[in-house]
């Protein structure tokens, strides 16, 4: 499905059609929950944020504009935030230090990508771009919702250091992303 | 501005944005950041830009199919124990008025939904609700009508590219098919209409309502002149 498609079912969708909002779960459920799952790694869990999740696009589809997203980015970014918020939920956020999950860190694998192909590429090349540590970093924190402190203690490094990574992956990523 | 290595770079504004939207702050740190969100809106966009471009990341993730009955869990939570959509308008009084009525810019009939407000908890008569959709190129209007009071608020989600015509908003009720203007409406935003006592009866589930685009003024001689530029009909949720 095209991003243009995806575009006119949210258009659809802010008018309340019911009948495009079905379309639009079934053309996009599978990439959003395999955000809810790679991030909450646990399938209950990641069920109930995608209920939310799709609750939210339904109430905020009016919200989508095409000058400020790609229509999949932003329906992955709802996904991402709900799945972090419910991550947080389970564990408190000041002291999280959470070693066991490292399968968020790590770079994609070679399975195919059906709908972000195109969308995700410009930033896996730039955050290729990037140094290791700090590429890392800035995917353990998008997966893991790992705050400043748990990413330098899981790192072993320094806080100023993981923060000085972290800024500075940022920065190139957008610089990247902007050129 | 230099830095010294291995340290910290300092405070970049750059990058504040993208540290609230990654979600690394805590603190101190995180509750300036959260408020200068609230009090600053060029920094809240810059918050917004970057949880787009993160969510480049979150594509990463491969697909994974949620169980079948995700979906119907889902709809149940928004809509209720409801399932049934409401079919196409077909009431044939109408139709032959808007073929009378209509220019080749005006109308496509998609679906009607019923527009559901949320869940109503309380066991009150729930409002009646029409979406008011058009070709894609028209017009489109949400209205919501509060029958205890005779409200109905219409709010235009894209304005009618209206050039020296206006909108006027109309009640076709099912008996007689006949419209019924209920006044004219802003061009953006929501307007506001009390429905005259005599017709209340007929903003019924089942009625249409219907917006043409009418000399200033609004229709001379009170019977729809324009193209229908967006139609919906009344159910309730």
């Amino acid at each position: 499905m095209s991003q243009a498609e995806l575009e006119q079912l949210l258009q659809q969708v802010a008018l309340r059609n019911r009948a495009a909002f079905k379309t639009l779960y079934q053309r996009t459920s599978a990439k959003l929950f395999g955000i809810c799952l790679r991030i909450l790694m646990d399938r209950a869990a990641a069920e109930e944020a995608l209920q939310e999740t799709y609750a939210k696009i339904w109430r905020n589809a009016e919200q989508y504009s095409r000058a400020r997203a790609s229509p999949i980015a932003w329906l992955a970014a709802i996904a991402r935030n709900q799945s972090i918020d419910m991550l947080r939920a389970r564990k408190p956020r000041a002291d999280d230090i959470d070693t066991a999950t490292q399968i968020a860190d790590d770079r994609p694998g070679p399975e195919a990508n059906t709908i972000a192909a195109d969308e995700g590429r410009r930033l896996q090349a730039c955050i290729g771009e990037l140094p290791a540590r700090q590429a890392k970093a800035i995917r353990a924190a998008y997966f893991g919702g790992h705050t400043y402190n748990a990413l330098a203690k899981r790192a072993g490094v320094p806080l100023g250091t993981m923060k000085s990574w972290i800024r500075r992956g940022l920065i190139k990523l957008r610089d990247c992303m902007n050129r | 501005m230099s830095r010294k290595p291995n340290q910290a770079s300092p405070r970049d504004d750059r990058s504040l944005a993208g540290e609230l939207a990654l979600g690394v702050l805590t603190g101190a740190e995180l509750a300036a950041a959260e408020k200068r969100r609230r009090d600053d809106p060029d920094f809240a966009r810059a918050v917004e830009e970057w949880h787009v471009l993160l969510a480049d990341l979150a594509l990463e993730a491969p697909e994974v199919a949620p169980p079948a009955a995700n979906w119907a869990e889902t709809e149940r939570r928004l809509f209720g124990a409801q399932a049934a959509s409401p079919g196409l308008w077909h009431n044939l009084a109408l139709w032959r008025w808007l073929a009378a009525g209509s220019t080749a810019a005006a109308l496509a009939l998609a679906a009607l939904v019923i527009v559901p407000l949320t869940a109503p908890r309380t066991p009150q008569p729930p409002p009646l609700v029409a979406t008011l959709q058009a070709a894609d190129a028209g017009p489109a209007f949400i209205a919501r009508y509060h029958a205890e009071i005779g409200r109905l608020v219409i709010r235009v989600v894209k304005p009618a590219d209206a050039a020296a015509r206006v909108p006027e908003l109309w009640l076709i009720p099912k008996a007689d098919g006949v419209p019924r203007s209920l006044g004219l409406l802003a061009l953006t935003g929501e307007t506001g209409v009390t429905i005259p006592q005599a017709l209340r009866p007929h903003a019924a589930p089942g009625a249409t309502l219907a917006v043409s685009l009418e000399p200033p003024g609004g229709a001379p001689g009170g019977k729809p002149t324009g193209p229908v530029v967006a139609l919906g009909e009344i159910g309730a949720f």
